[in-house]
């Protein structure tokens, strides 16, 4: 299951990277790609969601403990990600188009939006900040280069057997 | 309860765009523009499959459509930005642990 969220969460990272730059991809491109993207997040969040409803039941019972910045984070996280979706739809040109759709574009939406995508990109840095010790821990056991691996072995101790006499 | 929350900030969201319709905090002749491009693009037969749109996202914004060179200098940044971002909050966490251990080994 960490394996699986590993690799889910360096394509959700990869595929934001891509989706922020409507530059590389073309808008058509980048309103395809970013649909798809939301569609990644929302399995991330079926996930992780046992952990969801186990914080956000604590977070008012007990008010220090430790998932609750992240929780916190998170939920900005998510807000940022439904503003940026919901206003890149509003001024979409292909891919609502394509559904007979013609959104009523409007500055308003396009300045939220680019306002919700740096919100996004900082909440990003934060969320992958909070998480840094389940990432190292992650690289380090399903990532790390096969060399290492064995130098690693290599550099174990090695355990001396004990004699042990019963008397 | 994913959905329910997005489509609530969604729909408050769009409330309050439609309420304050006709309000814009950008200058008029940046507006105006805006409303040429678009209507020239409707003209144009729609824009599905138009790989070269121009658009503008403020800040980030691109003139011209696609320019690889400057979407990877934006990959880069915002690479830059998130790790920036990473070792500042992980310093920080490694920081107060050893401060609080100090003062409890002073007070000791």
């Amino acid at each position: 299951m960490n394996k699986t969220n590993l690799f889910i969460d360096i394509g959700i990272f990869a595929a934001f990277l891509i989706a922020d730059q409507p530059a590389l991809t073309g808008v058509p491109l980048h309103e395809w790609f970013s649909v798809a993207f939301a569609a990644t997040i929302v399995v991330h969040l079926l996930l992780h969601w046992k952990w969801i409803v186990t914080v956000g039941l604590r977070f008012f019972q007990n008010l220090f403990h430790t998932s609750r910045l992240k929780f916190v984070v998170d939920s900005l996280l998510f807000i940022a990600f439904t503003l940026l979706m919901m206003t890149g739809l509003m001024i979409s040109r292909s891919f609502l188009v394509f559904f007979g759709i013609q959104p009523m574009r409007n500055q308003i939406w396009t300045a939220l939006h680019a306002t919700s995508a740096s919100m996004m990109l900082i909440m990003i840095g934060l969320h992958f900040a909070l998480s840094w010790n389940w990432v190292v821990g992650m690289v380090r056991r399903y990532l790390s280069w096969p060399g290492l691996r064995t130098f690693k072995a290599q550099i174990q101790p090695v355990p001396v057997p004990v004699e042990v006499t019963r008397k | 309860m994913i959905l329910f929350v997005a489509g609530l900030i969604s729909g408050g969201l769009y409330f309050f765009v439609n309420s304050s319709a006709g309000q814009s905090f950008l200058p008029t002749n940046r507006r105006d523009g805006f409303n040429r491009q678009i209507q020239s693009n409707q003209a144009a037969g729609g824009i599905l499959n138009n790989l070269q749109i121009r658009g503008n996202f403020q800040g980030r914004e691109f003139r011209g459509g696609l320019a690889s060179q400057r979407a990877l200098a934006g990959i880069v940044q915002n690479v830059a930005v998130i790790a920036l971002i990473t070792f500042m909050v992980v310093s920080v966490q490694k920081v107060i642990p050893k401060i609080r251990r100090k003062r409890s080994l002073d007070t000791a």
